[in-house]
């Protein structure tokens, strides 16, 4: 009998929901349909957050949904699962900058020679989109997260503050000025 | 106007086609350019990596994890409550486990901490102890004999002045070294007895 008949309704079940059933039964497919809600998400915010690299975007989404398996009791159900979903990633990034810092630094400034040097004519749709993720991976960690967060995740401003265990008012800061961070430095390559 | 009013207007409208209020609000904050180019970002930044998906074979490996966390407390169940004890050795394992009781409870019960129930007295009233100093009274009684001076022996004269006639009770004379009288000899006063 295939797993959809057993549970007919568990795909239409909420998230807080699947994880009662991961924490007390070690439910499978009630893992499944969480991983297939949103192991692309996660797996596109370490992406936007981790400089672009697919292999350390896939270690730290398996680890990711690795605590979802060990460690199910931790999320409290009050909670928007999605939001502590987001925590956590936020917080393994965190970690990983502290741990990467110094290499970070040297990446940053060669990415600051090839934007200084480069002041093309004309940007097209490909080009706008490389100096788009060039300012936004120019942005300190903070401020990345705030504006990948809120203007690639789609998260409200109260969602962000909660994430980031921060006021809003600092979260509507960050947002401002990593907004006029950004449009600064493409509005100095974009040319209609 | 805050920033997040001017960002959900660019999400939603052109410059063009903002109202002559809200166009006079976004100029107050910024160019017309940079209102087309927060737009043109707020748009493209979702669009930015949205064909990045995850590997499939990382959902097989978790899947896979998933099972053996599954299947690990069923093994351990298994092992534990499945598996044939001899009788001799569960006996053998209940009296190893007596006499550690005993000692767990013994050293429960040095180690406890007894109870000492502890009487405050509470006083309302204070007496002050003072101490009177007096001096010590000897009370003695002494005898003292005073001499007499020798007063003249009073005269009968002085005490009687009339002289009494002192009538003789019997004829004898009384003779301080005299005996007496026997009956026998004297028949007046046998006489005395027998009238």
């Amino acid at each position: 009998m295939p797993n959809s008949d057993r549970h007919p309704d568990i795909r239409t079940y909420p998230d807080a929901r699947l994880m009662q059933e991961i924490a007390l039964h070690n439910n499978e497919r009630a893992f499944e349909v969480l991983y297939d809600r949103y192991s692309a998400r996660m797996y596109r915010y370490f992406y936007r957050l981790l400089w672009q690299n697919a292999a350390k975007s896939e270690d730290f989404t398996q680890d990711l949904f690795l605590k979802i398996i060990e460690k199910p009791h931790l999320y409290d159900p009050s909670h928007n699962f999605c939001t502590w979903l987001y925590t956590l990633a936020t917080n393994m990034c965190k970690n990983e900058y502290r741990r990467k810092l110094t290499l970070s630094l040297q990446e940053t400034e060669v990415q600051e020679q090839i934007y200084h040097t480069f002041l093309p004519e004309k940007i097209d749709q490909q080009r706008l989109d490389s100096e788009l993720r060039e300012a936004i991976g120019q942005l300190a960690e903070p401020h990345r997260q705030c504006f990948v967060l809120r203007y690639q995740e789609a998260c409200s401003v109260a969602q962000i503050a909660e994430i980031m265990d921060c006021p809003e008012g600092t979260i509507k800061s960050r947002l401002h000025y990593a907004l006029k961070q950004i449009t600064e430095k493409v509005g100095a390559f974009y040319k209609e | 106007m805050h920033f997040l009013n001017i960002e959900q207007l660019a999400l939603q409208k052109d410059f063009d086609a903002l109202l002559p209020q809200e166009r006079a609000q976004v100029l107050a904050n910024m160019s017309q350019t940079e209102y087309e180019q927060l737009r043109l970002m707020l748009f493209n930044a979702p669009q930015l990596d949205a064909d990045v998906v995850p590997p499939p074979a990382l959902k097989g490996r978790l899947m896979a994890q998933m099972r053996a966390q599954k299947q690990a407390p069923i093994v351990s169940k298994r092992g534990l409550l499945h598996r044939a004890v001899p009788v001799w050795q569960m006996l053998l394992a209940a009296a190893a486990v007596i006499p550690l009781i005993y000692i767990a409870l013994g050293a429960k019960n040095q180690g406890e901490m007894q109870p000492i129930t502890l009487v405050q007295t509470k006083t309302d009233t204070v007496f002050q102890e003072k101490i009177i100093w007096r001096d010590r009274i000897k009370v003695r009684t002494r005898i003292v004999f005073r001499e007499k001076p020798n007063q003249p022996e009073m005269a009968t004269s002085d005490l009687f002045p009339v002289p009494i006639a002192v009538s003789p009770i019997g004829t004898t004379e009384m003779n301080p070294v005299s005996k007496g009288s026997s009956l026998a000899d004297d028949p007046a006063l046998m006489g005395f007895f027998t009238k």
